[in-house]
């Protein structure tokens, strides 16, 4: 992660932090699993909360 | 031949004249844009706040909020964009690596000067400090919703116009301007101003909270807390999304455009600080930072207050480096804001602060962990344009994290203290159990009635 710049002027093309890294994936599949870690947490409160109102 | 050329370079010439002047009119329109679209953010907070209030209290929370829009606009014309430009160095006007001193910077931004109204020679002045008025505007509406039910009108003005027009200007002079300190000395970067605004604000209200007290039936004899409902959660809720919406030309105004004479680059947009940038980043880490935001708060709480104050929060947490964050980083950034919130609100629910909306959580803690969770992610950034400037690190960023703490945390604590000692801050006690709309205000929000909730132990 970060930069090694010398100076502003080389920066050009992907200028985000860690471009062409291997963090870009890493934070692409950590951001996917928080996304579905919250769906499957989700759903399970969703389904206890129906089961606390079961007659 | 000659004829011929020379006709091609008058022709060459006109055509650079006509670029010149889309290109300045597009400038000028693109910062006179920004100042509608904030003002969005203010309609958000009004509705937010009234709709976070009881219906008792509900139109007296709307006027103090006006109000500290109103007041903003005078006082920052009549000193707060001065105080920006003569501050960077610090406290005094001495020359920054730019070598300018603060006294000719500001020159111009003192409210006799000529840039200080319609001037066809200056077509920049006015609409950078209605952007910065907006941006004043918007601090004050932080600390706004903090404290409502319990605050005077004028008491909470003259905090407004400390924190709009003083503190947090102080705090962009020192972590924004060119030559500001913290930038040229600590490389700081704080591209979308988490600490410089929403920090600053944050931590001013809660020095206010400090002094001003909880809401009658608050807390319990025993220190525990009761949940004061707003008697409107869906306006509350289209507030929140009005501020989102506005936090658009917040963030636009914070970009600088090319090919002026005061821009960085003349073919490249850049950031306050010079460093490139797209708008393009923006779209991207804005919505990634958002969606994170209402998630993360989702997973820890359920709670649609919480949820779309999540979204806030996502956005502020990334907010540092909006221009430069990996787009799946800002909503881990943005989601870890949104889960963060309650539990830190809690923290401080126990510690006896009534903050009646969670801003000193959302804006405070949130607005300090995403500049300094920056200084991990984009160490290395240079600060500033140049040869051998300050580079962004984690140090520099807690150096900014902590001087933006004091910047709002002191004067807030100690006006609202001077302000108690002159009977200024806090309503009487039988107005705040009567209500502050039936006291003070002569309009009634629902003329029709609705049905009013308890509100334990009051």
């Amino acid at each position: 992660m970060g930069f090694d710049l010398e100076s502003l002027d080389d920066m050009s093309g992907a200028i985000y932090m860690g471009a062409n890294s291997s963090w870009e994936v890493t934070w692409l599949v950590i951001s996917i699993a928080v996304c579905v870690i919250a769906c499957v947490v989700g759903s399970k409160h969703e389904l206890d909360a129906y089961q606390k109102i079961k007659k | 031949m000659e004829e011929q050329l020379a006709e091609l370079a008058a022709k060459v010439a006109e055509l650079e004249a006509k670029a010149g002047v889309t290109n300045t009119m597009f400038a000028e329109t693109f910062y006179y844009l920004t100042i509608p679209l904030m003002i969005i953010i203010h309609a958000g907070f009004l509705a937010y706040e009234m709709g976070a209030s009881r219906q008792k209290n509900v139109l007296a929370s709307g006027v103090k909020n006006i109000l500290a829009f109103a007041f903003m606009v005078p006082t920052f014309y009549y000193f707060g964009w001065w105080i920006y430009w003569g501050f960077p160095t610090g406290l005094t006007f001495s020359e920054g690596p730019m070598g300018i001193s603060g006294t000719a910077y500001a020159a111009f931004a003192l409210p006799w000067s000529e840039s200080m109204g319609p001037n066809l020679d200056d077509r920049s002045t006015g609409v950078f400090w209605g952007a910065f008025t907006l941006f004043a505007a918007t601090t004050a509406s932080i600390m706004s919703g903090a404290v409502i039910e319990r605050i005077q009108v004028v008491g909470f003005v003259i905090l407004a116009i400390v924190l709009g027009s003083f503190a947090w200007v102080v705090a962009a002079a020192w972590g924004w301007h060119a030559d500001g300190w913290l930038v040229t000395k600590w490389g700081l970067h704080d591209f979308g101003a988490a600490g410089l605004v929403h920090a600053v604000a944050g931590f001013f209200a809660l020095g206010v909270l400090m002094n001003l007290g909880p809401r009658i039936g608050k807390f319990n004899a025993d220190g525990s807390a009761n949940d004061i409902q707003g008697h409107n959660m869906p306006l509350t809720l289209v507030g929140l999304m009005l501020i989102i919406v506005g936090f658009w030309g917040f963030l636009m105004a914070c970009v600088i455009v090319p090919g002026e004479a005061w821009s960085w680059y003349g073919d490249k947009a850049t950031t306050i600080y010079g460093t490139p940038m797209t708008l393009g980043a923006l779209a991207f880490n804005i919505l990634m930072g958002f969606a994170g935001g209402i998630i993360g708060a989702w997973w820890v709480t359920r709670d649609p207050f919480w949820m779309m104050s999540g979204a806030l929060a996502g956005i502020i947490a990334c907010a540092s480096g909006l221009d430069v964050y990996w787009p799946p980083l800002a909503f881990i950034m943005g989601a870890a804001g949104g889960a963060l919130l309650k539990p830190c609100a809690a923290y401080l629910e126990r510690r006896g602060i009534d903050d009646a909306v969670g801003a000193v959580t959302v804006h405070g803690t949130i607005g300090l962990f995403g500049l300094i969770m920056f200084g991990v992610w984009g160490a290395g950034l240079p600060a500033i344009q140049g040869e051998g400037v300050a580079t962004v690190s984690l140090i520099g960023q807690i150096v900014g994290a902590i001087t933006f703490f004091l910047l709002g945390f002191v004067p807030g604590y100690v006006v609202s203290f001077i302000l108690k000692k002159m009977n200024l801050l806090r309503v009487s006690e039988d107005a705040e159990i009567l209500g502050l709309d039936p006291t003070k205000v002569p309009a009634q929000a629902y003329p029709e009635g609705i049905t009013s909730s308890a509100t334990p132990a009051e």
